[in-house]
């Protein structure tokens, strides 16, 4: 079911009424059964595997849990007190032990299955690449948002291993975290301490929040149905035809990519939080107007903030100080220069995360490349942060100025559209010539001059395009300066319910949805 | 305190109701303008609507596609005749669509006699959505019509914008045109009596080989709502008369007429195929065609009602209703139109060569 | 009240898990253009003077390079959907459809035995002479009277009259 279908509308619609005629004790509950009808729609297949990464998570935390809990009860009864020193750490050193066989046993199984299911094929070609071997390639089934609800139940068991949250003893609320149906599209990886707080909790009808809830649904079918779908007919006229469309159009593709994948994105959370919110379910932000970072490593800050923080807390941090790498560090100090080694295991780690975080993106060597690019300009921009501060030192005023600010956010914005090249084209040779020939292409004036309107969009098409980019940043602009567009709408709450009725309407007009229209999935869940 | 909360969160609903009336009304409202009018041009996807403002009911129904509203003219069987008849037909319309059709109009009706062309026979699958929507857009709101978009539907299509038409139309915006403004509340009607006129003529010259028959059987489901359609007629006293209009192109073969044929006789059904009969009906597709072949013009659809009408007036006995005056007044208005048009039609050919308000700009 | 509405609503939910759709729909189709054409059909292709083509080719291409057509017929369906062009010619037949604004050659049938195909099928041979070509091509017989032969978008029929010839040659576009 994808978002934009009328079954899906229908499937929210009809969930809205439900949730909130029913006894709110059961209300998480119905969840449950609307996640299992979502993903069923999907194919059983992807249920059954949903059904064993659900049942490891919830054993596993279940019996890492038990563990601690014995191990508790044992060293703080009066027996367990009594016991020598040696002998109590060594009844926590077993416990801690089998919590640690139990919890790799878990992170096996659960990653395993993303791992296979995703990764097979990846690793077949590059084996037939260097080998030479002929294996065959498999053909098995993706299920729906795997990526995204693994990396949900990873974190769940990785924050009950650390001790950070209880485990859940509810097998049925373990599932439903695992399956919460808007967050399995796209996003947001959300974890367990933060979504529980409202999602099994029972929920009275709030006027304000189904109303905001409502609104920032509509928001995000105008950005997804208006803007991205129109755009995305012109950006795969580009991609798909790399020797066909070089040069300046390389440039305008790319920049059509960054304002359809912005609408798409963001338009499919704000489609997701809004659901959640109708329900009364506090999701946790993914965007913060991303595009208006003024570096890389602030607008991986402000873009996927889910991913990103997944990435950081669960793979970068526990690496960068994980003893073989603290060691190797301590050794480079010694052996070759003290700078070298203090920054060592940063840079391991940086590597090491952002090429999983492409690794993530899509079993292909141009998101690997992608991540490295990613990670080789934060280390770059760490690098040469002396000298960028003596600049800025310099140069108060000028740094100061509004023109530098855009100077700096336009730079990032270009720089991070470059690195999308590798997406758009998802091949790294085709990509790269694809780059250079926006300086050696040329075709500029073919470009202006009848060339856009080859790309399967009419000159109509692009002046909604044009407004709705302009709608959205100006949205942005708000929202960056005064906070939340809806609560200073629902201060005049007559211009609330004018604005989101026109919205309604141009949705419904403007929106490329129907017959003429492919309908598109969100580029996200694929993921 | 109490009290002026109850009093916003009525106050709320209400606005909220307000908005939402509006949106709905500006749904339907921009349904009208943005669905197409068909009122120049293809003129096909208009017919259908029109049978609704039919103020006396007919003898006499047929329904099929091209092969009966371009060949039949009502108006004809009623000057040569006294026979009241109306054709629901639609282009390229499908077995299952003349079906409910047909069960739609037995609710404002009860004709004596239906008469369905067999040659939509040929396809018992859903074949477009264009052409699904000329036929089903023009029907009222009823159960027919919504069985028949069930059957008809493709695999793209969605139920819900057959009732919202905003939903399928929405991407006419950047198409709309004076004739969206001008129709949307009413439109004229493009078909007398459901009969298309062409007065046009174009010589049939050499028609192409048919291909081989790779499945001489014709479609389950197309016998299934034949079968339908004949229990549908006799529950309901009409007589159901099978078909085949003269049009040598698309080609009719032996094999389908043979099973036609089967079928006519096993349930005692009259099948007249006039494709033999066309020298005896006096068609001469030298001068009776508009499109070399495929459909008859005003002059061949006039001899085959006469032939026909004559058949229907003596072999089943209809009534000559030329003396009721109710009726005949309105058929009166009928031949005035059908008359009218023609002649309308006759000036754009000496004018353009061709008929420029009722087809398509030719290419080239 | 709250009751019925909620036993109402589950079953209309349930209803709404039968209208979900099960496939996905493929990401944008770019329509095929004419500088990246290469035709699909393999070895069945037809040749007059000296000109091959096949099913899905620029008709103008092919056209160009044939003599003039003895006549041509327009097959119009009702309405305005669907119109294919036939042009004759000594002995075949070319048919030819609008397609993203170009004509492309959807049908090639042969009218008499003054031509034979490529593949040595001719109007008139014996239906064992006949079938033996077909196995040669990897066809088979797909009707009581009817041998198919299918590569790419192709599809070779050859039609067998009552008198155990073959009445009928024809490359045609595989439908579905």
């Amino acid at each position: 079911m994808l978002f934009t279908s009328y079954g899906f509308i229908a499937f929210i619609a009809i969930l809205f009424i439900l949730y909130y005629l029913i006894p709110k004790r059961f209300q998480w509950l119905l969840l449950l059964c609307a996640d299992v009808v979502f993903y069923a729609c999907a194919g059983w297949q992807g249920l059954c595997f949903m059904a064993v990464t659900v049942l490891v998570s919830w054993a596993s935390t279940n019996l890492m849990g038990a563990s601690l809990r014995r191990q508790k009860e044992t060293l703080s009864s009066p027996e367990g007190k009594a016991l020598p020193r040696e002998e109590r750490r060594a009844i926590k050193k077993a416990a801690e032990k089998y919590r640690k066989r139990i919890f790799v046993l878990a992170l096996l199984c659960d990653l395993g299955i993303l791992a296979a299911l995703k990764y097979t094929n990846f690793l077949i070609g590059n084996v037939n690449a260097i080998t030479g071997a002929s294996l065959a390639s498999v053909d098995w089934v993706l299920p729906l948002g795997i990526s995204f609800y693994t990396f949900q139940t990873v974190s769940y068991v990785i924050d009950v291993y650390w001790e950070k949250i209880p485990a859940e003893r509810n097998p049925l609320k373990v599932a439903l975290f695992t399956s919460f149906f808007p967050l399995l599209i796209q996003g947001p990886i959300s974890r367990f301490g933060d979504l529980s707080e409202t999602l099994f909790s029972e929920h009275k009808a709030d006027y304000k929040q189904i109303s905001f809830g409502l609104q920032r649904i509509l928001w995000g079918y105008f950005k997804k149905l208006v803007i991205a779908d129109r755009l995305l007919i012109a950006v795969t006229a580009v991609c798909g035809d790399p020797a066909g469309y070089d040069g300046a159009y390389v440039l305008a593709g790319t920049l059509l990519y960054a304002a359809e994948l912005y609408a798409d994105f963001t338009g499919g959370i704000d489609i997701t939080i809004g659901i959640a919110q109708v329900l009364g379910i506090r999701v946790k932000e993914n965007f913060v107007r991303p595009y208006f970072s003024r570096n890389i490593a602030e607008y991986w800050r402000r873009w996927h903030i889910s991913m990103g923080t997944w990435f950081k807390d669960y793979i970068f941090y526990p690496l960068s100080v994980a003893p073989w790498l603290l060691k190797l560090s301590k050794k480079a100090r010694v052996k070759i220069s003290d700078g070298f080694g203090r920054k060592l295991s940063v840079y391991v780690s940086t590597i090491v995360t952002w090429f999983l975080t492409g690794l993530w993106h899509g079993a292909a060597w141009n998101f690997v490349v992608w991540g490295l690019l990613n990670a080789v300009f934060i280390l770059a921009a760490e690098e040469f942060k002396p000298v960028s501060l003596r600049f800025r030192e310099k140069h108060a005023r000028l740094v100061s100025g509004f023109g530098y600010r855009v100077f700096e956010t336009l730079r990032t914005f270009l720089l991070l559209c470059s690195f999308r090249i590798l997406d758009c084209y998802r091949d790294v040779a085709v990509s790269f010539k694809a780059f250079f020939s926006v300086f050696t292409g040329g075709r500029w004036g073919e470009l202006f001059s009848g060339g856009l309107l080859g790309l399967g969009l009419t000159s109509a098409d692009f002046a909604v395009c044009g407004v709705g980019v302009a709608l959205m940043f100006a949205v942005s602009c708000v929202q960056e300066k005064f906070g939340e567009v809806r609560e200073l709408l629902w201060k005049r709450k007559a211009m609330a319910y004018i604005a989101f009725s026109l919205l309604a309407i141009i949705i419904l007009v403007f929106g490329a949805y129907g017959v003429g229209y492919d309908s598109s999935q969100f580029i996200y869940n694929q993921f | 305190m109490a009290v002026k909360t109850k009093k916003s969160v009525k106050l709320n609903i209400a606005v909220l109701c307000l908005c939402l009336a509006a949106v709905a009304v500006s749904v339907w409202l921009l349904g009208k303008l943005l669905e197409p009018k068909y009122m120049s041009g293809v003129l096909e996807g208009a017919m259908v609507r029109e049978y609704y403002d039919e103020e006396h009911p007919h003898d006499v129904i047929f329904v099929g596609d091209c092969e009966v509203y371009e060949n039949f003219s009502p108006v004809t069987m009623w000057e040569e005749y006294g026979i009241t008849s109306y054709i629901r037909g639609s282009a390229q319309q499908l077995i299952w669509q003349s079906y409910y059709l047909l069960e739609e109009t037995f609710e404002y009706e009860s004709p004596k006699i239906v008469v369905y062309n067999v040659q939509s026979m040929k396809y018992s699958e859903p074949q477009s959505e264009a052409y699904n929507r000329m036929t089903l857009d023009g029907m009222r709101l009823s159960g027919s019509k919504v069985d028949a978009i069930k059957a008809s539907m493709t695999e793209d299509e969605d139920m819900i914008s057959y009732f919202i038409p905003l939903l399928r139309y929405h991407s006419r915006w950047n198409d709309l045109g004076s004739e969206d403004f001008e129709y949307m509340f009413g439109r004229d009607k493009v078909t007398v009596a459901g009969y298309l006129m062409r007065a046009d003529v174009k010589p049939m010259t050499k028609l192409p080989t048919p291909s081989a028959l790779s499945e001489p059987e014709l479609g389950e489901r197309c016998w299934e709502y034949l079968d339908k359609m004949r229990i549908l007629c006799e529950n309901n006293g009409a007589k159901l008369i099978l078909i085949k209009s003269p049009s040598l192109w698309p080609y009719w073969y032996d094999e389908w007429d043979a099973q036609i044929a089967d079928y006519a006789e096993k349930y005692g059904l009259d099948y007249l195929n006039f494709l033999p009969l066309a020298d005896e009906i006096g068609i001469d597709m030298q001068a009776d065609t508009y499109d070399a072949g495929l459909h008859l013009n005003i002059y061949g659809a006039e001899k085959l009602s006469r032939y026909f009408g004559e058949i229907l007036s003596s072999d089943y006995g209809l009534e000559d209703h030329r003396n009721d005056a109710d009726i005949a007044a309105d058929w009166d208005e009928k031949c005035e139109r059908y008359y009218a048009l023609l002649d309308a039609q006759l000036r754009e050919l000496e004018e353009y060569g061709y008929l420029k308000s009722w087809t398509l700009e030719p290419e080239g | 009240m709250k009751k019925t509405i909620s036993i109402l609503l589950v079953i209309c939910m349930a209803l709404s898990v039968c209208a979900c759709s099960g496939g996905d729909s493929d990401a944008l189709q770019k329509g095929s253009d004419r500088e990246s054409y290469s035709p699909d059909y393999g070895e069945l292709y037809y040749e007059a003077n000296g000109v091959k083509f096949g099913i899905m080719d620029y008709a103008d291409e092919v056209m160009e390079k044939l003599p003039e057509p003895s006549g041509s017929f327009e097959n119009e369906s009702c309405a305005y959907q669907g119109k294919d062009t036939v042009y004759y010619y000594d002995g075949f037949e070319l048919t030819v459809h609008k397609l993203d604004g170009d004509d492309r050659i959807i049908g090639v049938k042969l009218t008499d035995d003054t031509v034979q195909t490529p593949q040595g099928l001719l109007i008139g041979m014996s239906e064992t002479d006949c079938a033996s070509v077909i196995d040669g091509l990897g066809g088979e017989k797909t009707g009581a009277t009817v041998y198919t032969v299918k590569a790419g978008s192709t599809a070779l029929i050859v039609g067998i009259g009552s008198d155990a010839t073959v009445s009928s040659i024809e490359f045609a576009v595989i439908s579905d």
